[in-house]
């Protein structure tokens, strides 16, 4: 696996439909180039900090008028 | 297993899920919009709408998968009306030369968690999520943010899921640019 194909496939990587083959070869392939292990390491912190966004709330009243549309 | 619901939907179900979702799914329209008064108007006729045609539901998808569906097409109608953005921008559906580009820009200066997680850095994600386009911003928080699959996700959006993560990977690469400048500022 090359840096190209590493990019292709670091978006499908931690989903859960690669084969344990494909695994191995990005990790081998991260575990051999520093500019691609960096990168996943920028996009897990941007991970990690997505997660922490505050969660948006549906404000009270919205809700509410919600609530009556949905009784009658 | 989920068992599939029978076809239609109960105007019972459609409250569960405002008490459930009622949170997330503003949470998706107010991502999309960007904007709290479009957000609340499009999760208005989204829930207008799911009980008008709650008849014809079928159960194909899962009702929250469903109502998901809804709450992002009518974001999009409002940003629509309101000619505030191309809704969906003419992003080629597979990784092309600027994402490479964007892939090999210099990597982030390791942030400590106090950097990373600051105020200021949190300010500038939100500053940066809000120049991508409305799909990324979408997609972006209903995986990032609550961590759905691309397969849920290309149902919720109308998209194959391969397109999904297409259109995440991108976004990510033009957040990790975009944020690299704080990174670099704050660890002076």
């Amino acid at each position: 696996m090359n840096c190209q194909e590493l990019l292709r496939r670091l978006g499908e990587y931690g989903e859960a439909n690669l084969s344990p083959d494909l695994c191995s070869a990005i990790e081998r392939h991260l575990s051999e180039c520093e500019p691609c292990e960096e990168l996943r390491r920028d996009l897990m912190d941007l991970s990690r900090l997505c997660q922490q966004a505050e969660p948006a709330r549906l404000p009270d009243t919205l809700r509410r008028r919600l609530e009556r549309l949905l009784q009658r | 297993m989920d068992q599939a619901p029978p076809p239609g939907l109960a105007r019972e179900t459609l409250a569960e899920l405002l008490a459930a979702q009622g949170d997330r799914l503003y949470a998706l329209a107010l991502r999309t919009t960007r904007d709290p008064d479009l957000a609340a108007e499009a999760v208005q006729e989204a829930f207008a709408s799911a009980l008008e045609h709650a008849g014809a539901f079928t159960g194909a998808a899962k009702p929250s998968t469903w109502l998901h569906r809804i709450v992002y097409t009518k974001s999009i109608d409002q940003l629509r009306r309101r000619r505030r953005e191309v809704a969906l921008p003419d992003e080629p559906a597979e990784l092309g030369p600027e994402d490479d580009r964007l892939a090999h820009l210099a990597a982030w200066p390791r942030p400590p968690d106090e950097l990373l997680f600051a105020a200021e850095t949190r300010a500038a994600l939100e500053r940066a999520i809000g120049e991508l386009a409305p799909v990324q911003r979408a997609i972006l928080e209903l995986m990032e943010m609550e961590g759905h699959s691309s397969q849920e996700v290309g149902q919720m959006l109308g998209l194959p899921p391969a397109t999904v993560r297409v259109y995440l990977h991108r976004a990510r690469l033009r957040l990790r640019a975009r944020l690299a400048p704080h990174f670099r500022s704050g660890l002076r």
